[in-house]
């Protein structure tokens, strides 16, 4: 599989980085990675960026992760990106009010490298 | 399913954890993050007394249980877990990043508690993580009125995880 570009969202810097090396142990290479810290700031990067995967906290400041997912749908460049929630709310209802938001995958933390390789590769097969 | 809806039909907090499950509960969540985040192993400490000053990352259950949860440490323990997630050396981070990794382990503590709550039928809400820090320093939740304590080790240093809740 080629190397991917990955927007990693997440209000925690130490997150996002320990979400980048788990995405790299997990085997799946990196061309480039954006960084955002609330899902504002993610739309901007996404208006300006394509990306092929996007991972998402849900519980962030200005924007939460749940409302970043429903506006992603408007952004033409992002059409059809996969978006998997890495979050610490772990109970049905928020899957499944991530996946009607819509989400692709979700992914409770704490998490292993192989956890996120079980969630992310099949959606980038699908998607390449 | 609303916030709302799912309230009204939720279990009371004694059903779901009775007071000497807590610091059981804790510890129980606790030790999964740091196997699986921090790459340590978590043991029971025998620490008597008031903790005053080092770092503490807080955040808020609304919903039942209602109450603040916590995590407190000296600052070299807190570098040494943020040294260990990230994979650096504790004397090479800033103190921000000191700071946001104390929090996250908060967060996710937080949430493990939670989905074992949610397992036993509790619905509630988690705030954002705020860090502490300071030499001279005491945290208290004037709404609660019972607290639980559970004393861990990491590599010979104290971590010490708190929950206070509002009956």
């Amino acid at each position: 599989m080629a190397s991917i570009r990955a927007l990693i969202v997440d209000d925690s810097g130490v997150m996002r980085k320990i979400v980048e090396r788990s995405l790299r142990q997990a085997g799946i290479g990196l061309d480039q990675v954006f960084e955002a810290g609330n899902g504002s700031e993610a739309l901007d990067i996404l208006r300006r960026q394509r990306v092929d995967l996007v991972l998402s906290d849900i519980n962030m400041p200005v924007m939460d992760g749940l409302e970043f997912v429903r506006q992603i749908a408007g952004i033409e460049n992002a059409r059809g990106v996969p978006v998997v929630m890495i979050t610490t709310e772990g109970s049905e209802q928020h899957v499944v009010e991530a996946i009607s938001c819509g989400a692709r995958g979700y992914i409770r933390k704490p998490f292993t490298p192989d956890q996120v390789k079980e969630h992310v590769l099949p959606l980038l097969e699908v998607a390449g | 399913m609303s916030v709302t809806e799912s309230t009204a039909t939720a279990r009371t907090e004694a059903e779901i954890a009775p007071d000497q499950g807590w610091s059981a509960l804790m510890a129980e969540a606790a030790q999964e993050v740091f196997e699986v985040m921090v790459g340590g192993k978590l043991t029971p400490a025998d620490i008597c007394g008031q903790h005053q000053g080092g770092v503490t990352a807080m955040l808020g259950f609304a919903g039942v249980p209602c109450g603040v949860f916590s995590v407190r440490c000296s600052w070299s323990a807190a570098a040494a877990i943020a040294g260990r997630m990230l994979g650096a050396s504790p004397e090479e981070l800033p103190a921000e990043q000191v700071c946001d990794a104390l929090g996250e382990i908060c967060n996710m503590v937080a949430g493990s508690i939670k989905v074992r709550l949610s397992d036993a039928g509790s619905n509630c809400m988690m705030s954002i993580p705020t860090v502490v820090r300071g030499v001279d320093y005491q945290v208290r939740c004037l709404a609660c009125d019972r607290c639980f304590s559970t004393a861990m080790e990491l590599d010979g240093q104290a971590v010490i995880f708190h929950l206070e809740l509002q009956s």
